[in-house]
């Protein structure tokens, strides 16, 4: 069974770089002032959500495994 | 355009005055309170100092273009540039960077290269970034003395920037030097009048007979840095061989000016608030990441952006900026918003939340960011624990630059 996974955006980090939403479009929802959400992270693979979260200039996104909560490393 | 847009007088619209430099705050503070959206009519730009109108402009970027339009228009430029060079205009390959582009391209360029970015990435520099600080200070402790500028501020960050684009450490004076150059609005370019468009074209000349070989040798012979990063992806087609170019260029002037900047304007910040110094010194090593972000608001490395222009009519702060129009940003007057920031001006390291605005925001915050934070913060737990106290060496000079706010030298003494 695939891993379901969770995603966070900490809003006071999050600098509407966008890079998370070009790489993961479906992990990820723009905000009305430009920062990013969580959006439907497992309508994309582990390893792109892993990628988008790597991708955070300020670290902002944070990434568990949706069953136990677990941080995922990236 | 410019002889119809109503211009609000203010105290002086000549940002190169030795007033208007060493007191920025000061002079924009007072814009900010007189006319938040002030229309320039020498610079020929809108100068934003608020706070939430600066977020507004580095959030709507398809409404805020950064793309500078090649050739510039040189007539109106000030200070003037000599007439004789304006067709040198015709081949600025610096203005060709991704900080230039707008989206599809320029989301293209930054995706080659983020990863080297990262702030996971960044974080295996830590110990030889502090490494490299503390062998500086050891150079020069038995004198007692040092020019924080030329001794660590320049020598740290050069090296690391090198390193990643891997680029020989023998060769990095040089290739800063030229690439310092470049810009007309570049950190060392301005102090050449109306030559620097001259003098920046015979950077460029230079830049490019050194790195088009080792790009051409990188898209060969690829290796895990920077240079080989950029020529697969002009490969890939998200840079033309002159993007790549400009991007190389920018890598090496804005990943390092602004960290020499940064180190050596906090080093003057927490020589003038010795209490700061005092709190830092008791526990560097929890309070650095607070303490550079509250240097990064109150003394930012870029004072003001000139960088953008509208794509159409907007609106702004109440007044409509027609399309097509140069728009600038003051850094150094949003991250001492009193609208944003209790007691702006006072330096207080311990300073939460601290949501400046140094690195910008939207799709161009600045891709060096983390890199500059782990240098930042790796080179003020080195000064605090080998130094109780510093003291200043000399008088201090800001030099006339519309963009940077600089020190021209910085000698300190320490206890």
């Amino acid at each position: 069974m695939t891993q379901r996974i969770a995603v966070s955006v900490d809003h006071d980090l999050c600098v509407g770089n966008g890079m998370c939403r070009a790489i993961a479009p479906n992990g990820f929802v723009e905000e009305e002032d430009g920062q990013s959400s969580a959006g439907d992270p497992n309508a994309e693979s582990v390893e792109t959500i892993l990628e988008a979260a790597a991708s955070c200039p300020v670290g902002a996104i944070t990434v568990t495994d949706a069953d136990t909560g677990e941080e995922l490393d990236f | 355009m410019a002889a119809t847009v109503a211009t609000n007088a203010f105290e002086t619209d000549d940002l190169m005055t030795p007033e208007v430099n060493a007191d920025p705050w000061g002079y924009f503070g007072r814009l900010r309170e007189h006319d938040p959206v002030h229309w320039n009519p020498l610079f020929k730009t809108w100068i934003i100092t608020r706070y939430r109108d600066v977020k507004a402009v580095l959030r709507r970027h398809e409404q805020y273009s950064s793309k500078i339009p090649i050739p510039p228009d040189l007539a109106g430029e000030y200070p003037p540039i000599d007439q004789q060079d304006w067709p040198l205009a015709e081949d600025l390959a610096g203005y060709r960077a991704f900080i230039f582009h707008d989206r599809p391209e320029h989301l293209a360029m930054r995706r080659a290269i983020h990863r080297w970015f990262t702030p996971r990435a960044v974080e295996k520099w830590r110990g030889s970034i502090a490494a490299r600080a503390q062998a500086l200070i050891d150079a020069h402790r038995e004198a007692g003395t040092m020019e924080v500028k030329r001794d660590l501020a320049t020598p740290l960050p050069l090296v690391t920037i090198c390193w990643m684009l891997g680029v020989p450490s023998e060769d990095a004076k040089l290739l800063y030097e030229l690439a310092a150059r470049v810009y007309p609005g570049g950190t060392d370019n301005q102090e050449y009048g109306s030559r620097r468009l001259r003098v920046g074209h015979d950077a460029i000349t230079q830049l490019r007979d050194y790195f088009t070989p080792l790009i051409e040798e990188r898209a060969r012979n690829p290796r895990e840095d920077l240079v080989s990063m950029i020529a697969e992806g002009e490969i890939t087609g998200a840079f033309t061989r002159e993007d790549a170019l400009a991007s190389i260029m920018i890598l090496m002037d804005a990943g390092h000016t602004t960290t020499l900047n940064l180190i050596s304007k906090g080093a003057l910040a927490f020589i003038r608030h010795p209490e700061e110094w005092d709190l830092l010194r008791r526990d560097p090593d929890n309070l650095a990441p607070s303490a550079l972000e509250e240097v990064l608001r109150y003394d930012p490395p870029l004072k003001m952006v000139i960088l953008r222009f509208t794509t159409r009519d907007v609106e702004l702060g109440g007044k409509v900026i027609r399309a097509g129009e140069s728009v600038s940003y003051v850094i150094a007057s949003a991250n001492r918003d009193p609208e944003m920031f209790r007691d702006p001006d006072t330096f207080t390291i311990t300073r939460s939340p601290n949501p400046h605005v140094a690195f910008g925001g939207g799709i161009h915050h600045c891709l060096g960011a983390a890199l500059a934070r782990v240098s930042g913060q790796e080179t003020f737990k080195v000064l605090a624990r080998n130094f109780p106290r510093l003291h200043l060496g000399c008088d201090v000079e800001w030099m006339i630059h519309p963009v940077h706010h600089m020190v021209r030298e910085l000698h300190i003494r320490w206890d």
